[in-house]
């Protein structure tokens, strides 16, 4: 009877231990799957700023006006960076939310970069074909103008000498 | 000459006057479009400045004293000029360096091999002035026999204690360099200084400071 209660005693206790090694080996792998989890936030933030930046760079180079654009990227930029501070601080949590609202920024910072792009493009070339044709235009009209402008000066001049009277000379 | 007479008079049209002017019209306008067209190219380059506690060029310690006890706020501006004729991604890294470490160098245009212990970066669009506080004070000093290491930081009201591996003999001749790194592309990454044409070019500031304890003051 005493050594059944033993080996009771041993199985619970076996159990118990198990048990314990369990969790104590669980909450640091808990706890490393939420930092590492974190630092992949923050990484994947980090690879779509930089997506997003080409964006910016290619709508900025076709003349678009990137200034909102940057301005919303810096602020995606000042949420990564409380991300890593969240890190530190080990609130884990706030890092990944920070760091997933500052993807969802850069995000949405691509995809109307990529659509100002093509207005911007299409600007220029409106811009571009209206100078192109408006030049000769403008030779023309230039040249008119200049030319009605002289003939008027010519014309009269030739009226204020044909005005002229010959006066004899009077003595004095 | 009556009036008459004037209104009748006849001045035949002078076809080479017509051609003269259209072709220096031509040319005129012609030249302006290509202008319009094709802007000159602009020299390309950033400034990077350092500005003290009222944004000017003065009192960049606590009291005008570059003894820097640890608790002492350091208040600095940093001031950024972008005139590099497009937007640009840039990344300001600060580092702690003393005497003897190397800094950036100017002429192979290579970074401090210094890890840094902090980085802020912006993007900054044609011709824009950034400018942002650099706010630190030392947090925690570890001081065992001459060699003083700075183990803590508080920069901008977050503290840091990584890259913060340089020491000074007796606390002395510590400095705080801010390097200027930009953008090249996916490929290259973050690159110190930028290229304006076939040059590359840098920018990077420093300010010198010793530390103390309260007791040394």
């Amino acid at each position: 009877m005493a050594s059944r209660s033993a080996l009771l005693l041993a199985l619970i206790l076996i159990l118990v231990m198990a048990q314990m090694a369990e969790s104590s080996s669980m909450g640091p792998r808990a706890m490393d799957a939420s930092r590492q989890e974190a630092e992949a936030a923050i990484a994947a933030a980090e690879a779509s700023s930089e997506q997003a930046f080409l964006q910016i760079q290619v709508a900025d180079h076709e003349g678009g006006n990137v200034t909102a654009l940057a301005a919303r990227f810096n602020e995606g930029l000042e949420l990564v960076d409380s991300a890593r501070v969240f890190v530190y601080e080990g609130l884990l949590d706030r890092a990944v939310t920070s760091a997933e609202s500052a993807q969802a920024l850069f995000k949405a910072v691509e995809s109307e970069a990529q659509v100002l792009q093509t207005q911007a493009a299409a600007d220029a070339s409106t811009r571009r074909t209206v100078v192109i044709l408006a030049a000769p235009l403008a030779a023309v009209l230039i040249t008119v103008f200049s030319y009605i402008l002289i003939r008027l000066w010519q014309r009269g001049r030739i009226e204020r000498t044909m005005e002229m009277e010959i006066e004899e000379a009077g003595t004095q | 000459m009556s009036s008459a007479d004037r209104g009748q008079l006849h001045i035949p049209h002078d076809v080479a006057l017509f051609l003269a002017i259209l072709i220096a019209s031509s040319m005129v306008v012609a030249s302006a479009t290509w202008v319009y067209l094709n802007p000159r190219p602009v020299e390309k380059f950033f400034a990077l400045g350092l500005l003290g506690e009222n944004m000017m060029a003065e009192h960049y310690y606590p009291g005008d004293d570059p003894r820097i006890k640890p608790g002492d706020l350091v208040k600095w501006h940093v001031t950024l000029y972008n005139h590099m004729g497009s937007v640009q991604y840039v990344a300001v890294r600060a580092k702690l360096l003393n005497q003897t470490t190397p800094p950036p160098d100017d002429l192979n245009h290579t970074a401090s091999s210094v890890q840094c212990f902090k980085e802020i970066g912006h993007v900054l669009v044609d011709n824009e002035t950034w400018v942002f506080p650099f706010y630190w004070s030392i947090d925690n000093v570890s001081w065992s026999g001459e060699p003083a290491r700075i183990a803590a930081l508080k920069v901008n009201n977050v503290t840091i204690t990584q890259g913060l591996n340089t020491t000074a003999w007796g606390g002395y001749n510590f400095r705080i360099v801010l390097e200027l790194w930009s953008y090249g592309n996916e490929t290259t990454g973050f690159q110190f200084g930028w290229r304006s044409g076939e040059e590359i070019r840098s920018a990077w500031v420093q300010i010198w400071f010793n530390l103390t304890l309260p007791t040394q003051v």
